[in-house]
């Protein structure tokens, strides 16, 4: 019916294509992360091919998986896979909550389409765990090529927006596919494809044209950094106004609109150090701060031609201060998607403990920290770090005090939002991870009050506290942060994307506060006791399916300095909490990749939090074994697609878990204790350990 | 086991290291002789295990990746806990991958004391160009923290079987000292092994 937009002809028509490609970019995100189910064309016909499909037409390929009992290493072949079949729905803007049910009933069946028997993992990848080297290697890349097959047949209709990024650049040291602008031009040369007189005239729309305005709308929406430059927005004003003509578009205008004129994104050091961002067409550099922001201030009133209506708005846009670069671009100005009045009234709540930014100052700290100690801190309410230090050591001759460390959000900030969050109403506060409250609040109250407290509250609540905790930190994951975890280490100079980072630190802070916590108490019976309690939350853990914290719970546990307590754990031998603590472990042994954990995974229901290290394995796994490029069949260079869809796959897995919150009530004064709890360093866990329970010198 | 015909002694090897070093790389560079797609997507690989056949014995290494979990410093030493073998890497290219090694070192140590075959990987020798640690400072805190020393290319595939080799050849020393508290019946070990005191010159 109409012209296929064939990456091969792009490809041919590239001049500067030899160089060597990598595969940092930015870009390659849309298509996987976001965009690669919505497909703009519906009828490509395109045949893709991978170096294995010989033959694409594989639907049925069985994928055996193998499975390696635990005791002996015999092999068995545990069941076949049937193919997933993914109905991709279109997505058409209408309105803001239709939009979102459909985008949730989408998930959904991509949910349910993914719900396969049980033997196959997760990814409708099988399970390889090669105790065995008689059965891998061949196995291996049988499986690989089914698995592959199977990706190629049912995605076949995603090609189109991806062909669209299919086409390289090769720019400097900082090869990749696409600059945003580059990805903006190409969407526009996609929809001036379908202009025609019968779309003018008819009142219509191309369906292919509402596809495009369709990931536009998405892109803008969710990656408004992307478009701190200037000549980026104008294009999109330029559009907007072609758009705005036609009746049938209006929708997608009053959209857009609202998502355009915005104040330019603040980019910072997260956008530019990796990936191949959008330089202002002048400077060569591409590293520099300044020369980003001084871009995203620089309005350019002076491009927009025949769009003077539209200067007024722009020249609002103001200087901004230098320590917003830091600012996290998620919590930028980004409608959110998982909004829920839990999440808000936690926003709220956790607002009211009058967390300060980091960009206040050190007194500002100071100030707000009689207001952030729990409830139950018997007036302990000095401000005086280091009296109030001295005083709370009274019962301990083991002094905690040198191991306070807390080591939680120092390699990320999320803070410096205030000048913008505040112009919205629901904007996400970096409400968990700001380390100097925590630090100055935690130093500043009694060092075994909040243990105590801790001891005396419901197994129940606490693991519903833990879970609002966990969730709200992995809500805030979002597929470029994933991507950048991945890609952004390639270069050294890069920053750890911070969002990841966060839940990371805080997954560490869980178990150094678990050991913390035990040894605590200088009786072993009373360390039985908090372990037994310990082990019991992890249970409710897992029954709310929280497997981030019963992860980091399980590695508290099992640290060697509580493991080495013979004395402690002896109490507890025979307890009900310690044999399904073993369960637990059992369940989330690495071990054949996970694979019980993968399992209960896979039959877990939403609200879930599930363990990000697994994921971030499977990226890395799929990122490292898979080329980005290939040969097609004519020797050309290609995209090697699969690759990128293999990942999508799990990232849009990350999402649906992201899509509930728990439904739980906020219990403000647990959550502080949890939060600002001072624990100790690996090491003094260590030392402290061994004071308690000293090695038995034979 | 399921090869009671032919007993086979294994050694869990962990390898350590920070983020994108090449670790995976190595692996399966090592299990594969390719340095990529000769695979689509290892999703699931958890340990690979290799048998190596050595002039008078033969032995079962499993490898453990950390990759992906670098950062979840809390879960590091229960890989580390029952490994015969640290595998410790780090990229030549990229200085702060190098001083990081100590900690990981210390890792180990902290976790397994003498008990372990530790193994320091300068990796990544094909980006000679743009070499930030020297062979030399990496020969020096292998022999600060006393551990065996190797440098790389997964890439390239330089020097991988070698590492594998000599890693397999220091091991029964270690194992002589564990009879008691291993399972494996200890009457397999060749315990005449004698290659193990260049190679290994680790606190044991």
């Amino acid at each position: 019916m109409h012209q296929i937009y064939n990456p091969l002809e792009i490809l041919k028509n590239e001049n500067n294509y030899n160089a060597k490609l990598q595969f940092d970019s930015d870009v390659v995100m849309y298509p996987i992360a976001n965009f690669y189910r919505l497909s703009i064309d519906d009828d490509s016909e395109i045949e893709y091919t991978t170096n294995n499909s010989s033959s694409s037409s594989v639907v049925n390929s069985n994928i055996t998986s193998s499975s390696i009992n635990q005791d002996d290493d015999t092999v068995e072949i545990v069941d076949d896979v049937q193919i997933r079949s993914r109905e991709i729905p279109d997505i058409t803007v209408e309105n803001e909550e239709q939009d979102e049910i459909k985008k949730k009933t989408f998930m959904n069946m991509k949910m349910r389409s993914l719900k396969i028997p049980k033997g196959s993992n997760f990814h409708g990848f099988d399970i390889l765990d090669l105790g065995n080297d008689e059965m891998h290697e061949d196995d291996i890349t049988e499986n690989y090529k089914n698995t592959s097959l199977q990706s190629i047949k049912t995605t076949e209709n995603d090609y189109s927006v991806n062909k669209l990024i299919e086409r390289m650049t090769s720019e400097g040291t900082q090869e990749s596919f696409l600059r945003p602008s580059e990805l903006l031009d190409l969407l526009m040369d996609r929809f001036e494809q379908y202009e025609n007189s019968d779309n003018k005239n008819n009142n219509t729309i191309n369906i292919v044209q509402l596809r495009v305005c369709n990931v536009l709308i998405h892109w803008v929406s969710e990656y408004w950094s992307d478009f701190h430059n200037p000549k980026m927005r104008f294009t999109l004003q330029v559009f907007l106004d072609v758009c705005s003509c036609r009746p049938a578009f209006s929708i997608v205008c009053s959209k857009l609109e609202n998502l355009i004129y915005r104040q330019p994104a603040i980019i910072g050091e997260n956008d530019i150090t990796w990936g191949i961002p959008d330089i202002d067409d002048d400077s060569a550099t591409v590293d520099t701060n300044k020369s980003t922001n001084t871009s995203s201030n620089t309005i350019t009133s002076a491009n927009l031609n025949g769009n003077s209506s539209f200067n007024s708005v722009n020249t609002n846009v103001t200087a901004k201060p230098n320590n917003l670069n830091q600012s996290n671009r998620n919590s930028l100005n980004v409608p959110d998607n998982s909004n829920t009045n839990e999440v808000i009234s936690i926003t709220e709540a956790l607002r009211m403990t009058n967390i300060p930014n980091n960009g206040t100052s050190s007194s500002g700290n100071q100030a707000s920290n009689i207001n952030n100690n729990p409830p139950n801190s018997k007036g302990n309410t000095q401000n005086n770090e280091t009296s109030s230090l001295n005083s709370s050591n009274k019962s301990n001759n083991l002094s905690l005090n040198e191991g306070i460390i807390r080591k939680r959000g120092n390699s990320h900030s999320h803070s410096a939002h205030s000048s913008i969050d505040s112009k919205k109403g629901n904007s996400s506060l970096p409400l968990f991870n700001n380390e100097q409250v925590s630090v100055s609040s935690a130093v500043s109250m009694s060092l075994t009050q909040p243990s105590e407290f801790i001891l005396n509250q419901d197994n129940t609540m606490i693991a519903q506290q833990l879970c609002l905790i966990e969730f709200e930190i992995f809500r805030r994951i979002k597929p470029r942060d994933l991507l950048q975890h991945i890609w952004g280490k390639r270069d050294k100079n890069s920053v750890a994307s911070s969002s990841v980072a966060a839940s990371i630190e805080h997954f560490n802070f869980i178990s150094s506060w678990v050991t913390t916590q035990i040894l605590e108490h200088k009786k072993a019976k009373h360390r039985a006791k908090v372990l037994g309690k310990f082990m019991k939350i992890a249970q409710h853990l897992r029954n709310y399916n929280n497997y981030n914290t019963l992860m980091a719970f399980i590695a508290g546990i099992n640290c060697a300095s509580i493991q080495r307590m013979r004395q402690t754990k002896q109490i507890l031998e025979n307890r009900t909490c310690s044999r399904q603590y073993k369960e637990l472990e059992t369940l989330m042994n690495s071990e054949r990749s996970f694979s019980a954990y993968r399992l209960a995974l896979k039959q877990s229901e939403l609200p879930c939090v599930p363990y990000l290290g697994v994921f971030l394995r499977d990226l890395l796994y799929i990122d490292e074994a898979n080329k980005g490029v290939k040969k097609d069949e004519n020797g050309n260079d290609v995209i090697n697609i699969n690759k990128y869809l293999l990942m999508g796959d799990i990232i849009m897995m990350i999402k649906n878990f992201q899509l509930r919150p728990y439904p739980f009530q906020i219990n403000i004064n647990i959550i502080n204790a949890i939060n600002y709890t001072p624990i100790l360093s690996d090491e003094d866990a260590y030392k402290r350990s061994l004071k308690l329970e000293p090695k038995i010198q034979k | 086991m399921g090869d009671n015909s032919q007993p086979m002694r294994k050694y869990k090897l962990v390898f350590l290291g920070e983020q994108s070093v090449g670790k995976t790389s190595l692996i399966t560079r090592f299990m594969y002789d390719t340095f990529d797609h000769a695979y689509q997507a290892t999703i699931g690989i958890d340990f690979l295990s290799k048998t190596m056949y050595l002039e008078d014995r033969t032995i079962r290494l499993q490898l453990w990746d950390t990759a992906g979990q670098e950062r979840f410093r809390s879960l590091i030493p229960s890989y580390i806990r029952d490994s015969s073998v640290a595998v410790v890497v780090y990229d030549i290219a990229n200085r702060n991958s190098f001083s990081n090694c100590s900690k990981w070192i210390d890792d180990v140590r902290a976790e397994r004391g003498g008990n372990v075959i530790i193994v320091l990987v300068g990796n990544k020798t094909d980006l000679a160009e743009r070499r930030e640690v020297s062979t030399e400072e990496g020969e020096q805190k292998a022999k600060e923290f006393n551990t065996m020393f190797i440098e790389t290319s997964a890439k390239a595939g330089y020097n991988v079987k070698p590492l594998f080799r000599r890693i397999a050849q220091a091991l029964p020393g270690i194992e002589t000292q564990q009879q008691q508290q291993n399972e494996y019946p200890s009457q397999l070990i060749d315990i005449k092994m004698g290659q193990n005191k260049q190679n290994e010159g680790c606190a044991c």
